[in-house]
């Protein structure tokens, strides 16, 4: 592996592998110019490449994300076998598609060791909120942010949930994209989540184990919903086996679209 | 055989397709749902359409699509 310098020498990688792949085109990989560009200019991304297969490796924390572009599942299969990373360091990769699509890559990792570690289920419910929001739920500033990501690595397994770094959530709640509820001088309940257009996926919604059965997550969820009043479509992922989180979604009207996140690790996982 | 918007639609009934000229940017399409549309496209119009065309700039508004699928052997 070798350090990714450039955005642009990812996307001419993925470019040249489907040009050469056709449609037996395979990948796990679909960044953001925004989001690889924050990935290399934090020397969180390394690459393997060839002319018909490719892995990005980025660093988070303890372990890597791994991911992949190649010119087939077959080539996929043969090329994990002989990666060092996979040998040598904690990896995690998320393969997504439609329920009962996955099985030839789930079966290309698993050949390479891998086992699988959680699902996640892509949950979605329509908009047209017109309720209004919570006179006591503010915006997060960014000096507010380690006490966020305190919560956050608290709440949520960082191999399977994608935690965001402290750049991340700073940048976040520049463009006020984390909504919280203060109590007794710390975070009650936040929402942390990103809109684009017609459409807002929920990142993360915690509550501190401090106030719960509070119904400080109700509010919480509710005022973003209600700054929402022009979206139409809500969409968030979450662990199939957290059936508690699980709940209080199809509470408040997500519903599964179809859309799965297998979530696969390699033995140094533990 | 179904219309570009109809497919649209079926895909994403909560969004008016028509009123729009850049899918992505209006969050009415995310890379998932290319994969879902290049499929419905796929089966209605009886093509291929190779892994290289999906990218979102062919997917950006109704117009595009149908460039695509011209560029595919689709006739106008």
């Amino acid at each position: 592996m070798r350090r990714v310098e450039k955005v642009e020498e990812v996307l001419a990688t993925i470019q040249r592998i489907k040009t050469a792949a056709g449609s037996a085109y395979a990948t796990n990989f679909f960044p953001t110019e925004p989001r690889l560009k924050a990935w290399i200019e934090q020397q969180e991304l390394d690459s393997e490449t060839t002319e018909t297969c490719a892995f990005f490796a980025r660093r988070d924390r303890d372990f890597f994300h791994l991911y992949y572009c190649a010119t087939g599942d077959s080539l996929l299969r043969e090329k994990l076998l002989t990666l060092d990373l996979v040998r040598n360091s904690p990896v995690i990769t998320d393969l997504i598609g439609h329920e009962g699509a996955l099985s030839t890559q789930i079966g290309a990792f698993q050949a390479a060791g891998f086992r699988p570690y959680a699902r996640l289920l892509r949950l979605a419910r329509t908009g047209g909120e017109t309720s209004a929001p919570d006179a006591a739920a503010m915006f997060a500033t960014a000096d507010q942010v380690p006490q966020i990501l305190a919560l956050l690595e608290s709440s949520f397994n960082r191999f399977s949930d994608q935690l965001p770094t402290k750049s991340e959530l700073e940048e976040a709640a520049r463009a006020n994209q984390i909504v919280w509820i203060v109590a007794d001088g710390k975070v009650g309940a936040l929402v942390h989540f990103e809109t684009q257009g017609f459409t807002s996926t929920v990142r993360y919604w915690a509550v501190h184990p401090d106030c719960r059965d509070q119904r400080l997550g109700s509010r919480i969820i509710r005022h973003y919903f209600a700054l929402h009043p022009k979206v139409k479509r809500f969409v968030l992922w979450v662990r199939a086996d957290n059936e508690n989180a699980v709940r209080r979604y199809l509470h408040f009207g997500y519903a599964p679209d179809g859309l799965v996140d297998q979530v696969l690790a390699n033995p140094l996982i533990k | 055989m179904k219309s570009v918007l109809e497919i649209l639609k079926e895909i994403r009934p909560e969004f008016d397709f028509s009123a729009s000229n850049d899918f992505m940017a209006d969050g009415m399409l995310d890379s998932f749902d290319m994969v879902t549309l290049v499929a419905a496209l796929d089966k209605n119009y009886g093509i291929s359409i190779p892994g290289t065309e999906i990218v979102p700039e062919n997917f950006q508004n109704v117009a595009s699509i149908e460039a695509l699928l011209r560029k595919s052997g689709v006739a106008a």
